[in-house]
């Protein structure tokens, strides 16, 4: 066990060094030269330019670039955003815990209402088991962006249950802000984890391990919760990582819509104007974050079989 | 005295131009004199014709424990005097700090902290500070911080969004007294009082200040001011919070709410739902796009102010003569009462002169409303002169390329008029082609003749410019300098006229030759005006107070007139 | 993940809605539908869609105008038909690039194993930590905003999941007898491949683009949604849906409304018929 979470460790820091250096090198190859995201495109003496490029390190060889920021990033330090003037530490740090206490919440929603929906329409057949699964094919099909705007026009805008945007300050608050946010995010991932236990929960029903402690006598309920539920959580759980880690980026999209301050909108504003100290840093944590959660993931999988970890 | 006119961009979040803002000055003291004679306290109509515009809203009756108000244009840059801009800073700046003089809802000059002054030679302005003034912290507000600040104005080491062209007016400030200072131009100017109350006249604390260095001014630092509100947190991408200053030194401003709370959403929709919920009491340059929603809704109330702010399409391409006739053509074609309804549910009304436009003029008004009913003809006054607009298409001839106009991303208003206007130009014959940019690449625009270059016309929906003299938006359109966008500048007989109109001392005179140089421009189709869109300014109805125009750009304490309604 | 590839072979079956083939047909037609709109879409359209008439702005479902007008008076309708094409062109496209790129790497890694077998697996894992949304916002950074940047990192983002499912369903191909008999007559790796293998697992594969598809319109949707892809007045979908926002606030909601009925619609089918074509849920789905 021991040398396969060692194992694992290893592969997740070659994972994250490999997609740092994509990170960093994609953006080198930008066209266009940062000067001119630094000074938002206005005439600069060629002595100012030379200042700027000097402080940005802007002429070294590549190598030497990338040593740099990601020396320094491991340190926290991920460089002065071009737009801002300010570290990027700093302009991230009051984003990050809105979009983790939304990710938290969507994940939550995912796990919970994902994987009951999914057994119940496995456990149960007729009406229940039908609806639930009409309900997720459905919500599969509803782009998040829509939903949010779905969501605003009907809770927000028309029975004012929820606010219309931003965070909220105070931690209850920021709990009421998020509601509807969180919702959004987790529509298709509630829909996908469903269909994804219901699929897995019938098969492991069908198994001959589960017939034969049928037929030995054990009650279902153990049958279903010490035989079924567990092998059928493995693939679950997989997935459900992976959905989870990509909430990070995903948060983008519910970030827009509800104007709420978090790591995606700042991302996606970042783009717009070319602040790639920003984009590296956020995509970097997006893409670590991936690879801690997948850790974490294999881990309880190997706990749950621990066959996985012979492989 | 030329200014900056129509040259002012709309500048969202962060990205600036420098033009137009230090016009501030002048538009101050020449508006002062139409609007107070437009504005009174139950409301009233001026400027256009079909529009009733309202200056004030009611006085508050009573006291409110926290207002949360929006900055459409996004969050501010630090609150330094030397770096503020744009309209986001400015806002804030000017409900903390006090200046040497201010504006009032009026839009007139007024001593802020200058208790007198007197102007004993040409060069010369002495100016008494008003004792007692405190800062925030208790510590005494004296010559000292006023030479201080004005210093870091004028010096050319800390590069002031003030130094070009105000602060190299200046020669020295010194302190002559314990509360005193004297500033010294190079040449005579006139407009020194006007210049002292924009950001340029602000006083900050010296030792504060200094001690913060370059970050005064931003959300970890802070700021120290002596105004109506105090700084009390600044949560950076969230919001910025202020308070009641209870030792404001101006009982009469002393502030009716206890806290304001400042949010930046940009985003129109998100903003209409913030209003129409309540969760934001109030905003100015309510979204255009949803002024029928606004109008209509029990939550609060939707204002029309007087303001200086204009639409139109500036050429910026190459100056051929065909493309002239296309313009031409194309400004016969727009159907301007049309966009009003679209981009403004009616809230904006058409204009066809860049400088003279279908308003109360305070002197040789009727000179000038003849002058409007002649181009309301010309033009075709509700709907466009097509058959004119394809007449002059045809002789022109068909471009190689369609015609690029540049506009803003992002905003609605923006794009739904961009697309009705390359719709009307196909209409005529006139291929087109709208080009969405973001808000920093549109600013670079109006910096970079370069990068003008590449477009042909550059759709603008803030144009500031002077509502009271065509000549001063005269020109800066036509005059050779860099807020002249057009590359097109007076022909000599019109500069003849031009200048002779400058120096008129007889107002129907001056208006007539105005006119005449106006005729030439609008010929030139060089710049498209479209429409004249007022403040829009909403709030809550449980708010009231400030005043609903123009002055809310300006160096202006309108937060200090909030209060409760009832 | 480690743990993925174990479970990717299951075969389940799964009825979905109980009603059968019913569904699969009426996916199937939507389907088709949506296709005749991407060949012709423009030519069937009833008016221009970039016609404006500022007189009948924001006007409601008629008979002249099936879905209504929007803020500029152009026609929904026609415009919803017209979109058809951005919308679904470019994720047809990125389809089509994750599924031959992934069968391609899946089959060889299948086929090759040992060394090649890992470089191409790690090199998956590496991409699969980076979400499609994420690549394509990097894409448009490098190579600005428009289609191509979106279309090409989503096609790049998506090949792992393909890479992945393929790759087990030829292991699982290989290792029947008749491919090692076919060997031992003496036919080439590549004839075996291609003769015997791909066909039988024609159906993974076909179940995989149906999929991909769904993600790719997904994600570029929200692309086009943060206004980093498509530019109006070009009339995507997803663009549809933005611009619709600001008309719902004065009593039009038809514009936003259309377009995310047949953004669903779309989506919806191609999830559908993809997990009957897969014929087995989970390894349809990205597990």
């Amino acid at each position: 066990m021991r040398r396969f979470i060692l194992r694992r460790l290893v592969h997740g820091l070659l994972a994250v060094l490999v997609a740092s250096v994509v990170i960093f090198g994609s953006l080198f190859l930008a066209p266009g030269s940062p000067v001119t995201a630094l000074t938002a495109g206005r005439p600069v003496s060629a002595h100012t330019r030379r200042l700027l490029e000097a402080q940005y390190h802007l002429n070294d060889p590549f190598v030497v670039q990338y040593a740099d920021w990601l020396g320094r990033a491991v340190q926290g330090d991920f460089g002065t955003s071009y737009v801002e003037s300010e570290s990027v530490s700093a302009v991230m740090a009051p984003r990050v815990d809105t979009t983790l206490l939304l990710v938290c919440m969507c994940s939550l929603l995912i796990l919970g209402a994902g994987m009951l929906s999914g057994a119940v329409a496995a456990l149960k057949r007729g009406f229940l088991g039908t609806a639930v699964v009409f309900a997720e094919a459905v919500g599969l099909g509803i782009p998040t962006f829509v939903a949010s705007l779905l969501l605003i026009a009907v809770f927000s805008v028309q029975l004012g249950w929820f606010p219309v945007y931003g965070s909220g300050s105070g931690f209850l608050d920021e709990l009421w802000h998020l509601t509807l946010p969180a919702i959004a995010l987790a529509l298709t991932s509630v829909a996908y984890i469903g269909r994804l236990t219901q699929a897995s929960v019938e098969g492991e029903l069908g198994k001959e391990h589960v017939t034969t402690a049928t037929v030995r006598g054990l009650p279902r309920r153990r049958v279903i919760r010490r035989h079924v539920l567990r092998n059928a959580a493995i693939p679950v759980t997989t997935a459900a990582g992976i959905v989870i880690a990509y909430l990070v980026v995903g948060a983008a999209v519910v970030e827009t819509a509800f104007s709420l301050n978090g790591l995606g909108a700042l991302l996606v504003s970042a783009i717009s104007q070319d602040d790639f100290p920003v984009i590296q840093a956020v995509s970097l944590i997006a893409v670590a974050a991936f690879v801690v959660i997948g850790f974490f993931v294999d881990v309880i999988c190997a706990r749950l079989d621990p066959r996985i970890t012979l492989e | 005295m030329a200014g900056p006119v129509f040259a002012d961009p709309r500048r969202p979040a962060g990205r600036t131009t420098r033009w137009g803002r230090w016009l501030a000055p002048v538009l101050a003291l020449i508006g002062a004199s139409v609007l107070s004679a437009c504005g009174s306290v139950s409301g009233s109509s001026s400027s256009s014709a079909s529009l009733a515009l309202d200056t004030y809203t009611p006085a508050p009756k009573g006291q409110l424990a926290n207002v949360v108000w929006d900055l459409p244009l996004g969050e501010p840059v630090p609150l330094d005097p030397i770096k503020d801009w744009n309209p986001p800073e400015n806002e804030v700046l000017a409900q903390m700090c006090d200046s040497l003089f201010k504006i009032n809802a009026a839009m007139q000059i007024v001593p802020d902290l200058v208790q007198s002054y007197s102007h004993p030679t040409p060069l010369e302005w002495v100016y008494d500070i008003r004792p007692g003034v405190k800062f925030w912290d208790g510590k005494a507000l004296t010559a000292k911080d006023v030479v201080y600040s004005l210093d870091r104005q004028i010096d050319p080491a800390d590069a002031s969004v003030y130094l070009e062209p105000m602060g190299v007016m200046v020669a020295s400030v010194k302190q002559t007294g314990p509360l005193q200072v004297t500033l010294t131009t190079k040449v005579p100017n006139g407009l020194v009082n006007e210049m002292m109350a924009t950001g340029m006249g602000v006083v900050t604390e010296e030792a504060f200040t200094k001690a913060a260095g370059g970050s005064y001014g931003t959300a970890q630092k802070g700021v120290m001011c002596s105004g109506p509100f105090e700084f009390k947190s600044w949560t950076p991408g969230q919001q910025l919070v202020m308070v009641r200053n209870p030792h404001y030194w101006d009982a009469a401003l002393e502030p009716k709410v206890a806290s304001v709370t400042f949010k930046w959403v940009t985003d129109s929709s998100t903003l209409t739902d913030a209003l129409l919920t309540g969760e934001i009491d109030g905003t100015y340059e309510a979204p255009g796009s949803s002024v029928s929603q606004l109008s209509h809704t029990a939550e609060g109330h939707l204002y029309l102010g007087p303001a200086t702010d204009l639409a139109g399409m500036v050429a910026i391409g190459g100056n051929t003569s065909q493309e002239t006739q296309l313009l031409g053509a194309l400004s016969l074609a727009i159907d301007r009462p049309a966009l009003a309804k679209i981009g403004y549910s009616g809230a904006a009304s058409p204009i066809w002169s860049s400088s003279v436009f279908p308003i109360k003029y305070p002197e040789a008004a009727p000179v000038y409303a003849a002058y409007n009913e002649e181009l309301k003809k010309q033009f075709g006054e509700h709907k466009a002169n097509l058959e004119e607009a394809r007449r002059l298409v045809d002789k022109a001839g068909k471009p190689s390329k369609p015609l690029t106009m540049v506009y803003t991303a992002g905003i609605t208003t923006e794009s739904v008029i961009a697309t009705a206007i390359v719709a009307e130009a196909e209409s005529v014959g006139i291929p087109m082609q709208a080009v969405p940019l973001q808000p920093a690449a549109v600013t670079n625009l109006y910096l970079s003749p370069a990068a003008r270059k590449k477009y042909d016309l550059l759709l603008s929906f803030q144009l500031w410019t002077d509502m009271t003299d065509p000549l001063e938006a005269m020109a800066v359109n036509t005059l050779p300098g860099p807020t002249n966008l057009s590359q097109w500048t007076l022909p000599p007989a019109a500069l003849k006229d031009f200048n002779e109109a400058n120096a008129a001392t007889n107002p129907t005179r001056r208006a007539q030759l105005t006119v005449a140089v106006d005729r030439v421009v609008v010929k030139s189709d060089r710049y498209i005006p479209l429409l004249y869109t007022p403040e829009r300014m909403f709030i809550n109805k449980r708010v009231t107070g400030p005043a609903s125009s123009w002055p809310y750009a300006f160096h202006y304490p309108w937060a200090a007139e909030l209060g409760a309604s009832g | 993940m480690s743990s993925i590839a174990a479970y990717a072979g299951r075969r389940r079956r799964v009825r979905l809605a109980g009603a059968g083939d019913r569904v699969l047909v009426l996916c199937a037609l939507v389907l088709v539908a949506m296709a005749i709109f991407v060949l012709f879409g423009s030519l069937i359209a009833p008016q221009d869609p970039n016609a404006v008439n500022l007189e009948i702005a924001l006007q409601g479902p008629s008979s002249a105008h099936l879905f209504g007008t929007d803020a500029t008076g152009r026609d929904i309708f026609s415009r919803v038909l017209a979109g058809a094409r951005p919308s679904i062109l470019g994720p047809i496209l990125i389809s089509l690039g994750a599924t031959a790129l992934g069968t391609l790497i899946g089959v060889l890694a299948a086929w090759k194993r040992g060394v090649s077998d890992t470089l191409l697996s790690r090199g998956m894992e590496i991409l699969f930590a980076f979400p499609g949304l994420l690549l394509a916002m990097m894409a448009v950074a490098i190579l600005g905003r428009g289609l191509t940047a979106p279309v090409v990192a989503l096609a790049i983002a998506n090949t792992p999941w393909v890479a992945r499912i393929i790759r087990s369903a030829a292991l699982r191909e290989r290792s029947l007898p008749y491919v090692a008999a076919a060997s031992v007559q003496g036919f080439s790796g590549l004839t075996i491949c291609l003769r015997h293998v791909m066909p039988n697992i024609a159906r993974t594969i076909w179940a995989q683009a149906a999929l991909t598809f769904t993600y790719g319109m997904t994600d570029l949707l929200a692309i086009n949604y943060l206004g980093l892809g498509v530019q109006p007045p070009t009339p995507d979908w997803g663009v549809l849906v933005n611009e619709g926002q600001n008309s719902i606030l004065q009593g039009a909601p038809w514009e936003t409304l259309f377009a995310s009925v047949f953004i669903v619609l779309t989506i919806v089918s191609a999830t559908v018929l993809s997990a009957r074509l897969g014929g087995d849920d989970t390894a349809g789905i990205r597990a």
